[in-house]
Protein backbone atom coordinates (compact mmCIF):
# COMPACT_ATOMS: atom_id res chain seq x y z
CA UNK A 1 0.00 0.00 0.00
CA UNK A 2 2.42 2.50 0.93
CA UNK A 3 4.24 1.96 -2.17
CA UNK A 4 0.57 2.76 -4.25
CA UNK A 5 0.07 5.77 -2.08
CA UNK A 6 3.82 7.18 -2.66
CA UNK A 7 2.98 7.09 -6.35
CA UNK A 8 0.07 8.93 -6.17
CA UNK A 9 1.65 11.26 -4.11
CA UNK A 10 4.61 11.45 -6.14
CA UNK A 11 1.93 11.60 -9.35
CA UNK A 12 0.62 15.01 -7.54
CA UNK A 13 3.71 16.69 -6.12
CA UNK A 14 5.33 16.50 -10.03
CA UNK A 15 1.84 18.52 -11.18
CA UNK A 16 1.07 15.29 -13.48
CA UNK A 17 -2.17 17.32 -14.89
CA UNK A 18 -3.89 14.12 -14.89
CA UNK A 19 -7.13 13.01 -12.54
CA UNK A 20 -7.04 13.11 -9.44
CA UNK A 21 -6.80 9.15 -8.18
CA UNK A 22 -7.72 9.38 -4.70
CA UNK A 23 -10.97 11.26 -3.58
CA UNK A 24 -13.26 11.09 -0.82
CA UNK A 25 -16.07 9.58 -1.56
CA UNK A 26 -18.59 9.42 2.04
CA UNK A 27 -18.26 10.20 5.51
CA UNK A 28 -19.90 9.20 8.03
CA UNK A 29 -19.68 11.16 11.40
CA UNK A 30 -21.83 10.07 14.46
CA UNK A 31 -24.11 12.59 16.10
CA UNK A 32 -25.59 9.11 18.44
CA UNK A 33 -24.05 5.85 19.40
CA UNK A 34 -24.30 2.95 16.76
CA UNK A 35 -23.32 -0.58 16.79
CA UNK A 36 -22.37 -0.31 13.53
CA UNK A 37 -21.66 1.89 10.40
CA UNK A 38 -22.38 0.26 6.79
CA UNK A 39 -21.29 2.11 3.17
CA UNK A 40 -23.55 0.75 0.66
CA UNK A 41 -24.26 0.99 -2.86
CA UNK A 42 -20.12 -0.28 -3.42
CA UNK A 43 -21.39 -0.91 -6.82
CA UNK A 44 -21.26 2.65 -8.17
CA UNK A 45 -17.66 3.40 -7.33
CA UNK A 46 -16.30 0.29 -9.73
CA UNK A 47 -14.24 3.09 -11.63
CA UNK A 48 -11.86 2.78 -8.50
CA UNK A 49 -9.73 -0.05 -7.88
CA UNK A 50 -9.50 -0.14 -4.38
CA UNK A 51 -11.12 1.61 -1.17
CA UNK A 52 -9.80 3.27 1.74
CA UNK A 53 -11.40 3.79 5.09
CA UNK A 54 -10.08 6.14 7.57
CA UNK A 55 -11.73 5.91 11.05
CA UNK A 56 -11.36 7.60 14.31
CA UNK A 57 -13.10 5.26 16.86
CA UNK A 58 -14.34 4.58 20.60
CA UNK A 59 -16.68 2.52 22.70
CA UNK A 60 -19.16 2.70 25.17
CA UNK A 61 -18.44 -0.35 25.94
CA UNK A 62 -18.24 -0.65 29.89
CA UNK A 63 -14.52 -1.67 30.36
CA UNK A 64 -11.08 -0.44 28.63
CA UNK A 65 -11.39 -2.11 25.14
CA UNK A 66 -13.38 -3.40 22.47
CA UNK A 67 -13.14 -4.63 19.09
CA UNK A 68 -13.47 -2.82 15.69
CA UNK A 69 -15.03 -5.72 13.25
CA UNK A 70 -15.24 -5.86 9.20
CA UNK A 71 -18.36 -7.76 7.68
CA UNK A 72 -18.90 -7.79 4.00
CA UNK A 73 -21.93 -7.64 1.68
CA UNK A 74 -23.96 -8.84 4.95
CA UNK A 75 -22.34 -12.31 4.90
CA UNK A 76 -22.55 -13.46 8.79
CA UNK A 77 -21.39 -17.15 7.99
CA UNK A 78 -17.56 -18.49 8.55
CA UNK A 79 -16.49 -17.08 5.36
CA UNK A 80 -13.80 -15.01 6.90
CA UNK A 81 -10.21 -14.98 7.67
CA UNK A 82 -7.76 -12.74 9.48
CA UNK A 83 -4.04 -12.54 10.68
CA UNK A 84 -2.90 -10.00 12.58
CA UNK A 85 0.74 -8.59 14.61
CA UNK A 86 0.15 -6.43 17.71
CA UNK A 87 2.21 -4.56 19.91
CA UNK A 88 1.07 -4.13 23.39
CA UNK A 89 3.62 -2.03 24.60
CA UNK A 90 5.26 -5.30 26.53
CA UNK A 91 5.70 -7.67 23.67
CA UNK A 92 4.38 -8.45 20.00
CA UNK A 93 1.99 -11.33 19.32
CA UNK A 94 0.72 -12.74 16.55
CA UNK A 95 -2.97 -13.80 16.24
CA UNK A 96 -4.43 -16.34 13.02
CA UNK A 97 -7.62 -16.56 12.95
CA UNK A 98 -9.56 -19.04 10.25
CA UNK A 99 -13.42 -19.64 9.62
CA UNK A 100 -14.22 -16.60 11.27
CA UNK A 101 -17.46 -14.34 10.74
CA UNK A 102 -15.45 -10.93 10.52
CA UNK A 103 -12.54 -9.68 10.01
CA UNK A 104 -11.40 -8.36 13.20
CA UNK A 105 -8.67 -5.50 13.16
CA UNK A 106 -7.00 -5.79 16.40
CA UNK A 107 -5.36 -3.67 18.48
CA UNK A 108 -8.87 -2.82 20.23
CA UNK A 109 -10.58 0.53 20.19
CA UNK A 110 -10.42 2.49 24.04
CA UNK A 111 -13.64 2.18 25.61
CA UNK A 112 -15.69 3.85 28.84
CA UNK A 113 -12.88 2.67 30.97
CA UNK A 114 -10.05 4.70 28.91
CA UNK A 115 -9.03 8.13 29.48
CA UNK A 116 -11.58 10.80 28.07
CA UNK A 117 -11.64 11.75 24.64
CA UNK A 118 -8.98 9.75 23.61
CA UNK A 119 -10.47 7.44 20.30
CA UNK A 120 -8.12 4.99 18.07
CA UNK A 121 -6.96 5.58 14.48
CA UNK A 122 -7.40 2.91 11.55
CA UNK A 123 -6.35 3.08 8.13
CA UNK A 124 -8.02 0.01 6.28
CA UNK A 125 -7.73 -1.09 2.41
CA UNK A 126 -10.36 -3.24 0.82
CA UNK A 127 -8.27 -4.24 -2.82
CA UNK A 128 -9.65 -4.89 -6.12
CA UNK A 129 -12.56 -4.69 -4.27
CA UNK A 130 -14.71 -4.32 -7.17
CA UNK A 131 -12.80 -7.69 -8.66
CA UNK A 132 -15.30 -11.00 -9.71
CA UNK A 133 -12.32 -13.15 -10.00
CA UNK A 134 -10.82 -13.22 -6.39
CA UNK A 135 -11.12 -13.30 -3.32
CA UNK A 136 -11.23 -10.10 -1.34
CA UNK A 137 -8.54 -9.04 0.54
CA UNK A 138 -7.92 -6.25 3.20
CA UNK A 139 -5.04 -4.87 5.20
CA UNK A 140 -5.00 -2.35 7.69
CA UNK A 141 -3.20 -0.14 10.76
CA UNK A 142 -4.76 0.87 13.89
CA UNK A 143 -3.82 1.73 17.17
CA UNK A 144 -3.99 3.70 20.21
CA UNK A 145 -2.61 4.64 23.48
CA UNK A 146 -3.05 2.74 25.96
CA UNK A 147 -4.39 -0.30 23.87
CA UNK A 148 -1.89 -0.93 21.29
CA UNK A 149 -0.84 -1.03 17.42
CA UNK A 150 -1.41 -3.43 15.14
CA UNK A 151 -1.39 -4.47 11.51
CA UNK A 152 -4.49 -6.73 10.19
CA UNK A 153 -3.93 -8.85 6.60
CA UNK A 154 -8.02 -10.60 5.90
CA UNK A 155 -9.60 -12.08 3.55
CA UNK A 156 -13.46 -12.81 2.53
CA UNK A 157 -13.60 -16.14 0.88
CA UNK A 158 -15.99 -15.55 -1.99
CA UNK A 159 -15.19 -13.71 -5.70
CA UNK A 160 -18.14 -11.62 -5.43
CA UNK A 161 -17.61 -7.69 -6.11
CA UNK A 162 -17.71 -5.84 -2.57
CA UNK A 163 -20.87 -3.97 -2.63
CA UNK A 164 -21.57 -3.13 1.14
CA UNK A 165 -19.11 -2.72 4.26
CA UNK A 166 -20.21 -2.93 7.61
CA UNK A 167 -18.19 -2.06 10.48
CA UNK A 168 -19.00 -3.23 13.93
CA UNK A 169 -18.45 -2.61 17.30
CA UNK A 170 -18.17 -6.06 19.14
CA UNK A 171 -19.53 -5.25 22.47
CA UNK A 172 -20.76 -2.12 22.52
CA UNK A 173 -21.49 0.79 21.05
CA UNK A 174 -19.63 3.40 18.78
CA UNK A 175 -19.96 6.95 20.65
CA UNK A 176 -21.01 9.76 19.47
CA UNK A 177 -18.22 11.81 17.37
CA UNK A 178 -17.17 8.74 15.75
CA UNK A 179 -15.97 9.64 12.27
CA UNK A 180 -15.80 6.98 9.35
CA UNK A 181 -14.34 8.40 5.43
CA UNK A 182 -14.41 6.28 2.73
CA UNK A 183 -12.24 6.95 -0.26
CA UNK A 184 -11.55 5.58 -3.96
CA UNK A 185 -8.21 5.10 -5.25
CA UNK A 186 -7.78 4.82 -8.74
CA UNK A 187 -5.26 2.26 -10.25
CA UNK B 1 -20.06 13.40 -5.20
CA UNK B 2 -16.34 12.32 -5.12
CA UNK B 3 -13.80 15.10 -4.09
CA UNK B 4 -10.09 15.27 -5.26
CA UNK B 5 -8.32 15.07 -2.24
CA UNK B 6 -4.82 14.30 -1.05
CA UNK B 7 -3.79 17.62 -1.67
CA UNK B 8 0.26 18.30 -0.74
CA UNK B 9 0.21 21.25 1.42
CA UNK B 10 4.19 21.91 2.09
CA UNK B 11 7.40 20.39 1.30
CA UNK B 12 10.48 20.71 2.83
CA UNK B 13 13.93 19.54 1.07
CA UNK B 14 16.70 20.25 3.80
CA UNK B 15 19.77 22.59 2.28
CA UNK B 16 21.55 22.44 5.34
CA UNK B 17 21.68 19.88 7.96
CA UNK B 18 19.20 20.22 10.61
CA UNK B 19 17.79 19.38 14.16
CA UNK B 20 14.39 19.79 13.51
CA UNK B 21 11.53 20.26 10.62
CA UNK B 22 8.35 22.84 11.77
CA UNK B 23 5.00 22.72 9.65
CA UNK B 24 3.62 26.05 11.38
CA UNK B 25 -0.15 27.71 10.74
CA UNK B 26 -1.42 24.72 9.30
CA UNK B 27 -4.83 24.66 7.70
CA UNK B 28 -7.66 23.33 9.86
CA UNK B 29 -10.12 22.69 6.80
CA UNK B 30 -8.79 18.99 6.16
CA UNK B 31 -9.89 15.37 8.01
CA UNK B 32 -6.34 14.21 8.56
CA UNK B 33 -2.47 15.13 7.65
CA UNK B 34 -0.49 12.74 5.90
CA UNK B 35 3.39 13.74 6.34
CA UNK B 36 5.95 11.39 3.93
CA UNK B 37 9.44 11.40 5.54
CA UNK B 38 12.44 10.22 4.07
CA UNK B 39 15.85 11.32 5.82
CA UNK B 40 19.37 11.02 7.31
CA UNK B 41 21.67 11.64 9.75
CA UNK B 42 24.88 12.11 10.82
CA UNK B 43 25.38 9.70 13.57
CA UNK B 44 23.19 7.47 15.03
CA UNK B 45 19.17 8.38 16.20
CA UNK B 46 15.86 8.73 16.26
CA UNK B 47 12.88 10.75 14.94
CA UNK B 48 10.40 12.71 16.75
CA UNK B 49 7.10 14.00 16.59
CA UNK B 50 5.97 17.08 18.79
CA UNK B 51 2.72 18.58 18.18
CA UNK B 52 1.89 22.25 18.96
CA UNK B 53 5.43 22.81 20.78
CA UNK B 54 3.86 21.28 23.91
CA UNK B 55 6.57 19.53 25.75
CA UNK B 56 3.84 17.04 27.59
CA UNK B 57 0.53 14.72 26.92
CA UNK B 58 2.10 13.00 24.19
CA UNK B 59 1.99 8.59 24.56
CA UNK B 60 2.37 6.25 22.37
CA UNK B 61 2.98 2.38 22.33
CA UNK B 62 5.42 0.70 19.16
CA UNK B 63 5.91 -2.60 17.86
CA UNK B 64 9.14 -3.08 15.67
CA UNK B 65 11.05 -6.42 14.19
CA UNK B 66 14.63 -5.12 14.10
CA UNK B 67 17.87 -6.76 13.75
CA UNK B 68 17.72 -7.40 17.72
CA UNK B 69 14.49 -8.90 17.15
CA UNK B 70 11.06 -8.14 18.13
CA UNK B 71 10.15 -5.08 20.45
CA UNK B 72 7.38 -3.36 21.87
CA UNK B 73 7.28 -0.15 24.40
CA UNK B 74 5.04 2.47 25.70
CA UNK B 75 6.00 5.93 27.08
CA UNK B 76 3.33 8.27 28.55
CA UNK B 77 2.93 11.98 28.63
CA UNK B 78 6.78 13.12 27.44
CA UNK B 79 7.27 15.50 25.03
CA UNK B 80 7.23 13.61 21.88
CA UNK B 81 5.67 10.58 19.67
CA UNK B 82 8.58 8.62 17.88
CA UNK B 83 8.71 8.00 14.04
CA UNK B 84 11.64 5.62 14.91
CA UNK B 85 12.39 3.99 17.44
CA UNK B 86 13.70 0.38 18.43
CA UNK B 87 14.48 0.55 14.29
CA UNK B 88 17.48 3.84 15.16
CA UNK B 89 19.03 4.35 12.07
CA UNK B 90 23.25 5.54 11.53
CA UNK B 91 24.70 7.21 8.83
CA UNK B 92 24.55 5.97 5.99
CA UNK B 93 21.59 4.63 5.87
CA UNK B 94 17.73 5.82 5.33
CA UNK B 95 15.35 5.75 7.38
CA UNK B 96 11.49 6.80 5.48
CA UNK B 97 8.10 6.86 7.47
CA UNK B 98 4.71 7.98 6.64
CA UNK B 99 2.78 9.43 9.53
CA UNK B 100 -0.90 9.80 9.74
CA UNK B 101 -2.89 12.51 12.12
CA UNK B 102 -6.11 11.83 12.03
CA UNK B 103 -9.31 14.13 12.61
CA UNK B 104 -6.21 16.92 13.43
CA UNK B 105 -8.40 19.84 13.87
CA UNK B 106 -11.42 18.39 16.06
CA UNK B 107 -11.67 19.90 19.31
CA UNK B 108 -13.87 17.20 20.74
CA UNK B 109 -11.09 14.33 20.60
CA UNK B 110 -7.39 13.68 21.82
CA UNK B 111 -5.43 13.45 18.49
CA UNK B 112 -4.55 10.46 17.05
CA UNK B 113 -0.81 9.58 15.20
CA UNK B 114 -0.15 6.26 13.21
CA UNK B 115 2.93 5.59 12.27
CA UNK B 116 4.91 3.30 10.02
CA UNK B 117 8.66 3.34 9.08
CA UNK B 118 11.58 1.71 8.63
CA UNK B 119 15.37 1.46 6.73
CA UNK B 120 17.03 -1.48 5.62
CA UNK B 121 19.78 -1.30 8.27
CA UNK B 122 18.15 -1.85 11.36
CA UNK B 123 14.51 -2.84 11.04
CA UNK B 124 10.59 -2.03 10.26
CA UNK B 125 8.13 -0.51 12.97
CA UNK B 126 4.78 0.90 13.62
CA UNK B 127 3.58 3.49 16.73
CA UNK B 128 0.53 4.64 17.67
CA UNK B 129 0.37 8.08 19.65
CA UNK B 130 -1.97 10.01 21.60
CA UNK B 131 -1.72 13.59 21.56
CA UNK B 132 -4.14 14.43 25.16
CA UNK B 133 -5.24 17.53 24.25
CA UNK B 134 -8.67 18.94 22.30
CA UNK B 135 -7.01 21.75 20.85
CA UNK B 136 -6.26 21.98 16.99
CA UNK B 137 -2.95 20.45 16.14
CA UNK B 138 -1.67 23.98 14.26
CA UNK B 139 2.28 23.04 14.82
CA UNK B 140 4.02 20.13 13.85
CA UNK B 141 7.59 19.58 14.33
CA UNK B 142 9.49 16.49 13.42
CA UNK B 143 13.03 16.99 15.33
CA UNK B 144 16.03 14.58 16.14
CA UNK B 145 19.56 14.55 17.58
CA UNK B 146 22.06 14.28 15.70
CA UNK B 147 21.22 16.15 12.56
CA UNK B 148 19.21 15.46 9.60
CA UNK B 149 21.45 15.52 6.74
CA UNK B 150 21.30 17.81 3.51
CA UNK B 151 18.52 16.30 1.10
CA UNK B 152 16.47 14.91 3.79
CA UNK B 153 12.57 15.40 2.52
CA UNK B 154 9.61 15.65 4.28
CA UNK B 155 6.08 16.47 2.35
CA UNK B 156 3.02 17.39 3.99
CA UNK B 157 -0.16 16.65 2.69
CA UNK B 158 -4.28 17.13 3.36
CA UNK B 159 -7.19 14.83 3.17
CA UNK B 160 -10.27 16.18 3.05
CA UNK B 161 -13.23 14.63 4.83
CA UNK B 162 -16.02 16.76 3.76
CA UNK B 163 -17.22 16.82 0.24
CA UNK B 164 -16.77 19.85 -1.44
Amino acid sequence: MSFMLLGILNSQASGGGGASAYDLLETTTLTSTASSVTFSGLGSYSDYAHLQIRAVVRSNRSSVSDNLDIQINSDTDNNYAYHSIRGTGGSVVGEPAEAQNKIRTESPMPASSDPANTFSARIIDILDFSSSSKNTTTTSLQGSYPRGIGVTSGGWNNTDAVTLLTLIAQSGSFVSGCRFSLFGIKA
Amino acid sequence: MATPTYDLLESVTLETAASSVTFSSIDGSYGDLVIVADWGFDGEGDLDIRLNSDTSNHSFVTMANTTSGRASATGENGNYIPASYHASADSGTYPSAIINFLDYSATDKNKSVLVRSGNLASGIEAMSGTYASTSAVTTIMLFSSPNMIIGSTFNLYGIAKESA
